[in-house]
């Protein structure tokens, strides 16, 4: 037996911990896309975790720290799930195409870390350090869409100009429409969201045909 | 939405006023100074504007700037679209707010109101509207909780109220900086200048509009508010969009199409400038949309 085990020492095995505040993440995360960042409640999030709220703190001192946590696991859990995505080969037009399908704010998982991300930006209007957050993660995402469609014009499938100014076009637009997505209005269901951004694409980087 | 876009397309008849109503306007004005409760002096204090200058404005020396007809139908409790067309429903370069979006009529203490609305517009804007109570709203107004409590009953409104607010301020910004930009081209990218969130009221008007969103996302019994605000400020690019493409100035591509791309592209490329570092600026948030206008709807 180990010596932990004997003297009922309250640190957990690593990987223990690891998957524990994996949980604590992901519950706060789907509390902040239920009912926002402002109503967020430690004790809440520590329910939604099956966990106490002493253990929360454990792991996460303050509050703050938690929906810092938070948005970074949002984050980086988006990213990782289309980590397939970056590495496809293939005409990077398509793959562009395709990235931007995925981030479609669909149902479950994807719309649940959109929801997340619209209440970062909200709050990180007013903290600062909310948007050094933001500003790294989303840089990633940023450079990401750039980088594919540097690669397409480099093929010739998309057109010239400053992938950088084309990307955060783009970005901006889906960000945009998914605002009104969230908010579930009649005008901008998500399939009109999809062939939005599929017009953009075939406007603004698509080659045009001979 | 798309049946509502086209019906404002064919009912929009964009008859825009010749200069000469200048006269009308100054009239007007004239009309609002002598319901205003106090001196001509204390009026031109609280529309920012010299005595001299209000004077000079009032008898024909000089004119109004945009700016300044926005403080007066603010101050007057009047639409600029009043001030210039002599109609608060005057077809305009603006779309003119549905009735659900405007504010309320305000009771007959219409200064009290306006000041307790303007201070939970503010602390909603810089605070957070969960953060903002009735009690906070009171002390920067210097009134007790009951009498906020009277012109909003229930907390939402002070967040509905701040949005309204919101949207008139814009509308009338609209109207008056764009009625007499006759050049369609220079008209659409003024109307894109106005929606930079520039520091002061423009970025106060953001924070709403992010608030707003997320809590429609939360809450089904703000969309409509927001459905109409926000169809509004579509309605506004559309109808701008469309006399371009009747003059020839702009590309035939589907106005509907363009005006989604366009709004949607404001917003994410304000939240952007909102949400990033500060040097993620406002400059290539201006230079973004320009490329778009040029890239997609100017013709040539």
């Amino acid at each position: 037996m180990t010596t932990a085990a004997r003297y009922h020492a309250p640190v957990p095995r690593p990987s223990v911990e690891a998957e524990r505040r994996k949980q604590i993440l992901d519950a706060a995360c789907a509390m902040i896309a239920k009912h926002g960042l402002q109503e967020l409640r430690v004790a809440e999030v520590a329910t939604a975790a099956g966990l106490s709220s002493g253990t929360v703190h454990y792991y996460f001192d303050t509050k703050k720290e938690l929906v810092n946590a938070a948005f970074e696991y949002n984050f980086a859990n988006s990213l990782e799930r289309r980590k397939w995505l970056r590495r496809a080969a293939g005409d990077p037009l398509e793959r562009l195409r395709e990235i931007i399908e995925s981030y479609l704010p669909g149902k479950g998982k994807s719309l649940r870390a959109w929801r997340v991300w619209a209440e970062l930006w909200a709050e990180g209007m007013r903290d600062p350090a909310l948007r050094a957050v933001n500003e790294s993660l989303y840089g990633q995402w940023r450079d990401l869409v750039r980088d594919t469609i540097a690669a397409a014009q480099h093929e010739g499938s998309a057109r010239e100009g400053d992938p950088e100014q084309l990307a955060n076009m783009l970005i901006g637009m889906v960000d945009g429409l998914a605002m009104q997505v969230l908010l579930h209005a009649r005008a901008m269901p998500q399939q009109r969201m999809r062939e939005t951004c599929a017009a953009f694409i075939d406007q603004l980087v698509a080659a045009k045909g001979d | 939405m798309a049946k509502h876009l086209h019906c404002e397309f064919r009912n929009a008849l964009l008859v825009f006023p010749i200069v000469d109503s200048v006269d009308a306007t100054r009239q007007r004005v004239r009309e609002v100074l002598a319901g205003y409760p106090g001196s001509q002096r204390a009026f031109a204090g609280e529309i920012g504007l010299d005595p001299t200058k209000l004077s000079k404005s009032l008898t024909g020396t000089r004119r109004f700037l945009a700016a300044e007809l926005t403080r007066i139908a603010e101050v007057g409790n009047v639409t600029v679209n009043w001030l210039i067309n002599g109609s608060d429903e005057a077809d305009t370069v603006s779309a003119v707010p549905r009735r659900t979006a405007l504010p309320p009529v305000p009771p007959a203490d219409s200064g009290r109101y306006r000041q307790i609305l303007e201070a939970a517009w503010r602390l909603i804007a810089e605070r957070g509207y969960h953060a903002v109570r009735v009690a906070d709203v009171a002390d920067v107004c210097g009134t007790s909780a009951a009498t906020i409590h009277y012109y909003f009953p229930g907390r939402d409104d002070l967040l509905t109220e701040a949005l309204r607010y919101s949207v008139k301020h814009a509308f009338d910004r609209q109207v008056a900086e764009l009625h007499s930009i006759e050049d369609v081209h220079q008209r659409l990218l003024r109307l894109v200048e106005l929606q930079l969130p520039t520091a002061g009221a423009l970025r106060l008007e953001w924070s709403i509009w992010l608030q707003v969103w997320n809590e429609s996302a939360l809450r089904p019994e703000l969309r409509v508010l927001h459905s109409d605000s926000y169809t509004r400020w579509q309605d506004t690019i559309a109808r701008t969009i469309a006399e371009g493409q009747r003059q020839g100035v702009f590309t035939d591509t589907d106005p509907e199409e363009l005006t989604v791309e366009l709004a949607a592209l404001i917003d994410g490329l304000g939240i952007q400038v909102l949400t990033g570092r500060p040097g993620r600026t406002i400059e290539r948030m201006r230079r973004s949309l320009h490329a778009f206008v040029e890239r997609e709807i100017v013709r040539g």
